[in-house]
């Protein structure tokens, strides 16, 4: 049981790291926890389902959620964020501004796709090989593979390209960054727009992974992704990673060996422990606030 | 707002309005409106209640529906299993709620901003799966139905009417002490919080004790407000008190004003109206809050009424600013150390 | 004269980065003791350590004669010192009167349950406060704005309330951080003849500050940090003279 909990785990650990990510790079740059980021996994998941639904190939479904989550995302910072910051509003109003945006999305998805659970077609033959006593699915190696894959080419955009180098600027600070002439919106933007799309893959893999996209999906994750890139040190993308497989590995294991019904609490609990314990998180580092 | 008009006559038309207010179930005698009077009384306390933390004290809270669940099956249960009446019922919900209200408010404390917003949320869903999974105690999905009608110290509330008397008392409760504390010592405390931690303490003032102490009251208003919605509604499941019951408080709050009475009660009457008036959209009231919540934070982060007082929409509201000659007299007509300078203006 | 506080080697360590180091630093009643150095010297920090934002990793704190290291922040200011800012930190939105009403927070004989039923303690409390608040206020020129929004008042006034917010703490020693930063010529000239006026009320004064002139021609005895140690310590004629110092600022003039 131990190893099939575990292969379980890893494989929807992948989805949260890639979620994860998105929420630790716009706390990167922002300092902000995007509220609407769990719902942006929704939207992807949902576009997805609808596409596949309505007969279009793989690739197309894939695309357009793809599309229409970037689109999601940099809309969010250009006509609800960027406003505020040229104003300069409070930490707290930014905050708010997601929530609402959060809320908004959830149910603009009730809306548009109605409010029972959208089955998500089988594209991938779920073939099981076994390993020991326990069986994976090549479903559930590719998954995995392909978060190492995307995970590895986010770092490479992070640390080795310009606008890269220009979002880490961003993060140490914002105003200096901006005098040595980074174009700051365009760069949180772009943020968003790259968290947004990886959200979507995300929301996709998930939808094959459970055979069907709910309302309910975008507040659970949203709280265990939250928990993975707090658990891994927010704002660090390896942390997210870690912290991702780490939080999916866990449920796993609570829902096998204790109980199900409380399996969605696990998040909770985790982040709980890590706030009160080693607020920085894993990978993160000790914040020394500036009096 | 009602610029010209003097204190006095301003203070006439509020206690008109205030009457009518009072007395709403004997002039109208459609019961639907009563219904929904009563919603907007309840949605105003409740509101009241969170504005604490989130206006007052400047930390977002997403759990306020589950301290309202925490009453409510605390009342409903004890009212089903023992046979108690409404007041102590109540009681006991606030007392309940106040316990959690310490539980939350104790990770809270060396939290702030999207942590706390989490942790609150997080705290929300975890007492959901309680009522969800604890099916000996609360059915479970399946709810608790038959909850009894109040009796008030004998009086058995029975019409609509009587439950927005109820409500109004309810509410006046939450009124009393949310004013009462935003207008001292310990709501400046409060405020502080809100203004800037640092110096805050730096003031002496024990943030830690601040930020459980409003959770707590906070957690105890609602959950006394929880008591009431089981009683009224008969029925309770743990959908009812969800995140999206949460974000609906919050939105009330955000577009009456954060940090003001008078506006929390504006909001809460308008987005308890608003999705009756529409009532052909009522799928879409969570669509209109989040938008509501987002729009106003983009344009207009006060809120319609910002941190507006009764005192200052009656015009009495007290100005403490002196001219030099009273400033003199304060000081005992000696020549102050620093008189040597005009004012500034 | 009586000591009224005392660091003893204290020493802050920021993940194996020394800001201060070893610093041990006296001030005595009713002085006016100045602390300066180039940039990132250390001198906040050293505040931060006395006032309680950070614990210091080496060291102690004495005020008064009590140890008082370690303590959180609100408690040291019970002890009877308050502190401005470097970046002012008022409550920006709230009155210029509420600023020194919180101010005397720790002094305020109401407490919740007074304050919740409004009952005749409360407001004789509210009454004392709202009094002893006016009165500081006009002590200080900011009587006729006490109903203003804080951050409505010009840069100087502001400055000042801070300080007026510390003296409504109670307390006997006030740790200034730079208070003459972004002042112009004449608002340093009146700010030098605030501070003077707060030794004649009794008060000690503990500062930090950047403009030479006001330093040298405010304090008694003067401490200089540089890369978080103490490289010197005298009379304002004493430092000037010092070549140790001379060379940290390197070409500025002292």
């Amino acid at each position: 049981m131990f190893l099939q909990q575990l292969i379980n785990g890893l494989t929807i650990g992948s989805s949260y790291a890639l979620v994860a990510v998105g929420y630790s790079m716009v706390f990167g740059v922002l300092e902000l926890t995007n509220f609407a980021h769990s719902s942006v996994f929704m939207l992807g998941g949902y576009v997805a389902a609808v596409a596949l639904r309505g007969g279009l190939p793989l690739w197309l479904a894939v695309l357009l959620s793809i599309g229409t989550c970037a689109l999601f995302g940099m809309l969010t910072d250009r006509c609800a964020l960027m406003p505020m910051r040229k104003r300069g509003a409070s930490r707290v109003s930014y905050l708010i501004a997601t929530i609402g945006i959060s809320t908004f999305l959830q149910n603009l998805i009730m809306l548009v796709f109605g409010s029972e659970a959208i089955p998500f077609k089988e594209v991938f033959p779920r073939t099981k090989f076994s390993i020991g006593n326990a069986t994976m699915s090549y479903l559930q190696v590719f998954t995995i593979l392909l978060t190492l894959v995307l995970m590895a080419a986010t770092s490479l955009l992070v640390y080795k390209t310009k606008i890269g180098a220009s979002m880490r600027a961003i993060a140490q600070n914002q105003t200096a960054a901006k005098l040595m002439g980074v174009n700051t919106d365009l760069v949180i933007t772009f943020t968003f727009l790259l968290g947004s799309a990886l959200a979507a893959v995300a929301g996709i893999m998930f939808g094959m992974y459970y055979y069907s996209v709910d309302l309910q999906m975008g507040f659970t994750v949203g709280m265990k992704t939250f928990a993975s890139a707090v658990l891994g040190g927010i704002g660090s993308l390896p942390g997210a990673v870690v912290g991702g497989f780490t939080i999916g590995v866990l449920e796993s294991m609570f829902a096998g060996y204790v109980s199900s019904g409380f399996k969605d609490a696990v998040g909770f609990i985790v982040l709980i422990v890590v706030l009160l314990i080693r607020p920085a998180g894993l990978f993160g580092q000790k914040k020394i606030s500036k009096v | 707002m009602k610029k010209g008009l003097s204190p006095k006559v301003r203070i006439i038309i509020f206690a008109v309005l205030l009457l009518a207010i009072v007395i709403l179930p004997v002039y109208i005698k459609n019961q639907y409106i009563v219904r929904i009077a009563t919603l907007c009384v309840m949605y105003s306390a409740l509101a009241l209640s969170l504005n604490l933390i989130t206006g007052f004290m400047g930390q977002v809270s997403l759990g306020h529906a589950a301290f309202m669940g925490i009453g409510a099956y605390t009342s409903a249960i004890l009212s089903d299993r023992f046979g108690w009446s409404f007041v102590p019922t109540m009681l006991c919900a606030v007392l309940v709620a106040a316990i959690f209200g310490i539980l939350l408010g104790i990770p809270a404390l060396k939290l702030s901003g999207s942590y706390l917003a989490i942790v609150t949320l997080g705290f929300c869903e975890v007492v959901r799966l309680t009522e969800l999974n604890w099916m000996s105690l609360t059915r479970g999905p399946m709810g608790m139905t038959g909850i009894k009608k109040p009796l008030v110290f004998g009086i058995q509330i029975k019409s609509n009417g009587g439950y927005y008397w109820l409500a109004l008392i309810l509410l006046a409760i939450v009124l009393f002490f949310v004013m009462n504390i935003s207008n001292s010592h310990v709501g400046r405390a409060i405020m502080s919080v809100r203004e800037d931690e640092v110096a805050a303490s730096a003031m002496g003032v024990n943030i830690r004790y601040y930020k459980v102490m409003t959770f707590t009251i906070s957690a105890a208003l609602a959950g006394m407000m929880g008591a009431f919605y089981a009683h009224y509604m008969r029925f309770i499941d743990p959908s009812a008190f969800n995140f999206e019951q949460s974000t609906s408080i919050l939105s009330m709050v955000i577009l009456g004003g954060l940090g003001g009475v008078p506006g929390s009660i504006l909001g809460a009457v308008i987005l308890s109206v608003l999705p009756e008036l529409l009532r052909d959209l009522s799928s879409l009231r969570m669509l209109i809050y989040g938008l509501v919540i987002a729009v106003m934070m983009i344009f207009r982060p006060q809120g319609i009424m910002g941190r507006t007082t009764f005192a200052q929409i009656l015009g009495i509201q007290k100005k403490h600013a002196l001219n030099p000659e009273e400033a003199t007299q304060l000081l005992g007509g000696e020549a102050t150390p620093f008189d040597k300078e005009e004012v500034e203006a | 004269m009586k000591t009224m506080l005392e660091l003893q080697g204290i020493t802050q360590v920021f993940g194996g980065l020394v800001a201060v180091n070893d610093v041990s630093i006296r001030v005595d009643e009713k002085e006016i003791v100045g602390l300066i150095g180039p940039n990132g010297a250390g001198k906040t920090t050293t505040f931060n350590c006395i006032t309680g934002v950070y614990n210091p990793t080496k060291g102690k704190v004495i005020f008064e004669g009590k140890d008082i290291t370690g303590k959180p922040i609100h408690e040291i200011t019970k002890e009877g010192m308050a502190r401005t800012f470097q970046n002012i930190r008022l409550f920006k939105s709230l009155s210029v009167l509420d600023n020194v009403k919180i101010g005397m927070h720790i002094r305020s004989k109401s407490n919740l349950f007074f304050d919740a039923f409004h009952l005749p303690r409360r407001n004789k409390a509210e009454e004392e406060t709202t009094k002893e608040s006016m009165k500081l206020l006009a002590m200080t020129r900011l009587a006729g704005n006490a109903d203003d929004r804080a951050d409505s008042l010009p840069y100087g006034a502001q400055r000042r309330l801070e300080i007026v917010r510390a003296m409504a703490t109670g307390a006997r020693l006030l740790l200034l951080d730079e208070p003459a930063a972004g002042m112009n010529e004449q608002e340093t000239a009146d700010l030098m003849e605030f501070i003077r006026e707060l030794r004649d009320m009794g008060y000690t004064v503990f500062l930090i500050e950047h403009d030479m002139k006001l330093v040298m021609n405010l304090c008694d005895r003067i401490y200089v940090q540089n890369q978080g140690n103490l490289i010197a310590e005298g009379t304002p004629d004493e430092i000037k003279a010092n070549q140790a110092v001379i060379d940290a600022y390197l070409g500025e003039e002292v």
